[in-house]
């Protein structure tokens, strides 16, 4: 975030009615250590950050065991932690496992080691364990490293060896291969992340560069959702990922490679908060048309307009948020009202009228599923994406008696005449100004996403304001959903934002002015040169490729 | 249903735990709840707090009358085949709430406070949750070993809060009820099937393989940073949970597995009664002493519990439960949706505690002689209590007369082993210790009250709540 969009922020969250902030400065947009800190200088070097531990995400695990599996079908494997709401999958702090989530990964990963193994233990082994004195061994020195992702010790052999010999003692050869390998899978070295304390020398900001193997670890999660490919751990044999320009060299190549489109799925469908769009349900009485094949459709759209920007030439944010290339198939286009000449499949077409085509704004997942199921409500759900998680704003919980105050349905005639008189009412208009204004450029789509050019009679008004957004070039006036995007698409802030937000990503916790600068480097590299730049900056920045040196204190 | 000795004994957790808390006994407030409520008894004594969420309608709460000579408000009636085990507990408040917020709390300070009564925080990232333990992790850590510590039940809300603290640990995760009947028959029950010798070799399987598992991440918490460590460390918490319940040896007849999924409104109706009375097994086997059930109906709707939902043709679609709920004060079909609604949901409050009732203990009693569960909700009422509720037009047919309503719906049904006296309405609205019209005792005192009741040394009890706010003992409720 540039100096010049502090101060204008700075001094214009003044005049918000106590709802509006900046992550990372309090609710109120007046705690410490945040933008509006007059103590905090914005280009301290502040680098204080670790990436916590933590679990492997639900696609995580699928890829993973399909790597380890690759003649078995593992992509109805549902385990890992909930994408909590407005966060990431990879979300660290609210990962805690409980006895009963510990028992359905039992459960599950139970079933996944019986299927892997199959009927036939021997071939899965390699040997007869019953003829064979050193056959478990050798399949556990082979197989255990390629679990755990890090080298097998004496210790970890014994353990597993004498887990084989109890069960063999309760059960068959099966039944006790199959139980090692369910231990295996259950082991925090295969469900967790995490890095051991570095031995190397401290630079002088006291860290330490992490191992290669665990800078491999950490790129091919991030971009690949996945381990190591034999490429990367070449590079950790031959020291090239020690340096920088080594984990930039592997980085690249690694997001030509067609597994980078995990990246782009995972994050830019949980960014739009739309992954869980095909479990989205609508009131049947007022959208009769809505069904789960639609639900479907929209997910489908999502994914591969994510895929497709994520794997292009130069995926730049601008093209994500502006693009009038869309991925329809007949029925969810003559759902949304699209005119588009498609077939039953799903088709990359592209739609000349930008009011209907302007990037994730008008994907049908993304209007249907910032709505309440009745569909009503879309400025304000729309608004609260919008301001932030394009605009890493903070907004307030509305206060106790909200619903009481609020303006009655009943006497408006349109949405955006309701939202307006909600704005109207002062204790509501503090922070309804700043979400539902911008979003009235979405009103020409209803809360199902379909495009409308009116509202029960009256021609829908799509005039939105950008206010308080810490871009004196955002704030402003804009006369439908292009201009919106363009004007996005144009913002540091929105640079910055998504920045931070590749960096909450990646990193698998919060992300603050006050605590990083990484972000900051991501959003001018995105802003630069497009989420190639701004992934590399990630990559190699202190918190991903080194740690704290643990002699000076754990952090 | 018996458990081996070593795990039934649960004497030497119990005094160190005791020990733990020693520091506190210097508080005056403990002075008045350091005398035990009750004596051991032979049948275990549960704890069952439910979570009735988003309030009531307080007109329709309690009609006139108190002590023995009560009568029901028509959302309480339902109780009646239950009121010689039941009452009802006027005046009750989260003074904990109105200390920090100076007002009644929303679904979000009411949720983290209704079972903590500590105060509550909200962090940069919007998080909500209650600095202090919840009084469920509380009471299961003081009471002898079971086969499951507690269990939380329900559907929560369609809000995202932290209701439930584990003692010791921070509120920065949200534990989630279990929702799904097939997961909870698993959860309870799924070792009881098929043949003793096959039980048998899966319970030491799950062993063998739990005991290669640990050591790694006593490891792996050995070397992790402080912050790291705390994850690692709920997590092996759960696994030595895990231990504890497969060395516990329960013997226990088993409901039917429950099959297939519980999607459509419907089916979630099928659902609540099924976790509901598994839920009462698990309690009358031993499995567990402690059980939080949060139940709003949201995963149901309306028209499904209220057969003339029609007729009353609000303009609010069926599917939303928790707009019935603020809906109230608007128009007249509204409101008589939520009322239906709320009786619906006394009723499996009411069948809930039948089942319980239906449960010989061996003695004479039943299981909900042995048994408190405690229902209150996270507010007063769905207009989150903040208005003068005469301008609504808002009169409480107790006095006929508009006044504020008289606190949390708090219903106790059981006796706890004969520690609670029943079958009455007590009028604790009439004095105010904590601020105007809140009422003589705390919500975090009824906890601690009931505490005691359970059988909890109250010595013991100093890490619940905010002592400012948890000072009395509600003498008048215990026998």
């Amino acid at each position: 975030m540039s100096t010049r969009s502090f101060v204008t922020f700075a001094s214009m969250a003044a005049l918000a009615v106590g709802c509006m902030g900046r992550i990372g400065s309090g609710e109120d947009g007046a705690g410490t250590g945040g933008p509006d800190d007059p103590d905090l200088d914005p280009d301290a070097q502040i680098e204080s950050g670790e990436l916590p531990i933590r679990m492997l995400t639900a696609a995580e695990i699928r890829y993973v065991l399909g790597d380890l599996f690759p003649d078995k079908d593992f992509t109805d494997v549902a385990l890992g932690p909930k994408r909590p709401e407005g966060k990431y999958s990879t979300y660290a702090e609210l990962q805690a496992v409980s006895s009963v989530s510990h028992q359905n990964m039992e459960n599950v990963l139970g079933g996944v080691a019986d299927r892997a193994v199959g009927e036939d233990a021997h071939g899965f082994l390699g040997c007869d364990p019953d003829a064979d004195q050193a056959c478990v061994e050798a399949f556990l020195r082979d197989f255990g490293p390629r679990v755990f992702r890090r080298a097998f010790d004496d210790e970890e052999v014994t353990r597993f060896e004498t887990l084989y010999r109890a069960l063999r003692g309760q059960g068959d050869v099966r039944s006790a291969t199959t139980g090692v390998l369910q231990a295996l899978l259950l082991s925090p070295y295969f469900l967790y992340h995490f890095h051991d304390a570095p031995d190397g020398v401290a630079d002088a900001s006291g860290r330490v560069r992490l191992r290669g193997e665990e800078i491999a670890t950490r790129l091919s999660f991030l971009l690949w959702s996945s381990g190591p490919d034999d490429l990367l751990r070449d590079a950790v044999t031959s020291g090239e990922l020690d340096t920088d320009e080594g984990v930039r060299a592997q980085a690249e190549r690694m997001m030509k490679d067609p597994r980078f489109a995990r990246f782009a799925e995972a994050f830019v469908l949980e960014w739009l908060e739309v992954d869980h769009v095909a479990e989205l349900g609508k009131d049947a009485t007022r959208i009769p048309e809505w069904s789960g094949d639609i639900a479907h459709d929209m997910l489908e759209e999502a994914t591969r307009y994510a895929i497709d920007w994520g794997t292009s030439d130069a995926p730049t944010l601008a093209a994500l948020l502006t693009s009038n290339d869309r991925f329809l198939n007949a029925r969810l286009a003559t759902f949304l009202g699209v005119e588009a000449d498609v077939g039953e499949g799903f088709e990359e077409t592209t739609v000349a009228d930008r009011t209907k085509a302007s990037g994730v704004f008008t994907l049908g997942s993304f209007l249907a599923s910032h709505t309440t199921i009745t569909g009503k409500f879309g400025p304000v759900y729309r608004g609260k994406w919008l301001r932030k998680r394009l605009m890493c704003g903070v907004i307030g919980s509305p206060p106790p008696d909200a619903l009481t105050k609020a303006p009655k349905e009943e006497s408006v005639t349109t949405t955006r005449e309701y939202h307006e008189k909600l704005v109207e009412m002062p204790v509501c208009g503090g922070c309804h100004s700043n979400m539902d204004a911008m979003a009235f450029a979405l009103e020409s789509f209803d809360g199902a996403g379909r495009f409308r050019t009116t509202e029960n009679g009256v021609m829908v008004d799509t005039s939105a304001t950008v206010s308080l957004s810490g871009d004196a070039e955002l704030d402003g006036n804009y006369a439908n959903v292009a201009e919106l995007a363009d004007a996005y698409a144009a913002s540091q802030v929105t640079h910055d934002c998504f920045g931070q937000n590749l960096t909450e990503y990646a990193f698998g916790r919060l992300v603050t002015p006050s605590t990083d600068r990484v972000q900051r480097d991501v959003g001018a590299a995105l802003a630069s040169g497009g989420l190639r730049d701004a992934m590399l900056a990630l990559v190699t920045s202190a918190p991903f490729v080194t740690s704290l040196d643990p002699s000076k204190g754990a952090p | 249903m018996r458990f081996d000795a070593s795990s039934r004994n649960g004497t030497g957790r119990r005094a160190f735990l005791r020990g733990a808390g020693a520091f506190c006994l210097a508080l005056p407030f403990l002075q008045s709840l350091s005398k035990p409520a009750r004596a051991d008894a032979t049948a275990p004594i549960r704890f069952v707090p439910w979570i009735g969420w988003w309030g009531t309608l307080p007109q329709y709460w309690m009609g006139p009358g108190e002590g023995a000579d009560f009568t029901w408000g028509d959302v309480t009636r339902p109780l009646d085949p239950l009121r010689h085990k039941t009452s009802i507990l006027s005046g009750i408040n989260m003074a904990s709430v109105f200390k920090q917020f100076g007002r009644a709390g929303n679904h979000d300070i009411g949720g983290p406070s209704v079972l903590t009564s500590a105060p509550r925080f909200t962090r940069e990232d919007s998080l909500n949750g209650s600095t202090g333990p919840s009084i469920d992790s509380v009471v299961a850590n003081r009471l002898p070993v079971t086969k499951h510590k507690s269990l939380f039940i329900g559907d929560g809300t369609d809000h995202s809060h932290s209701i439930l603290v584990r003692e010791g640990e921070q509120a920065d995760w949200y534990p989630r009820p279990v929702i799904d009947p097939v997961e909870l028959f698993d959860m309870l029950f799924a070792e009881f099937g098929g043949d003793t010798a096959e039980r048998e070799r899966l319970r030491a399987s799950k062993k063998s393989i739990l005991d290669a598992t640990l050591p790694e991440y006593e490891a792996l918490s050995a070397k992790v940073s402080a912050s790291d460590k705390a994850l690692v460390d709920r997590h092996l918490t759960s696994l030595r949970e895990i231990e504890i319940s497969i060395s516990a040896v329960a013997e226990c007849a088993p409901p039917e597995r429950p099959t297939g999924g519980w999607d459509g409104t419907a089916r979630a109706i099928e659902a609540y009664k099924l976790l509901f009375d598994m839920t009462a097994i698990a309690l009358a086997c031993d499995l567990t002493r402690v059980a939080v059930i949060s139940f709003s109906g949201y995963r149901t709707s309306a028209r499904d519990v209220v057969p003339s939902f029609d007729a009353l043709s609000p303009e609010k679609p069926d599917s939303d439960m928790h707009g019935f709920s603020h809906g109230h004060w608007r128009e007249p079909g509204q409101t008589a949706v939520q009322k239906e609604i709320l009786i619906w949901r006394t009723t499996m409050l009411r069948d809930f505690a039948l089942k319980l009732d239906s449960i010989p203990e061996g003695d004479g009693t039943t299981v909900l002689d042995n048994t408190v569960i405690a229902h209150t909700s996270e507010i007063l009422t769905g207009l989150h209590d903040g208005l003068p509720l005469q301008e609504w037009g808002y009169s409480n047919v107790m006095d006929d007369a508009p006044v504020r309503p008289t606190g949390l719906p708090v219903a106790l049904i059981g006796g706890a082993g004969g520690a609670l006296k029943t079958g009455q309405h007590f009028r604790l609205d009439k004095t105010h210790t904590y601020g105007d019209g809140l009422g003589k005792y705390s919500h975090g005192e009824l906890w601690l009250t009931l505490a005691r009741a359970v059988g909890i040394d109250a010595a013991s009890l100093a890490t619940f709540g905010d002592p400012e706010v948890c000072k009395n003992v509600i003498e008048e409720i215990l026998t």
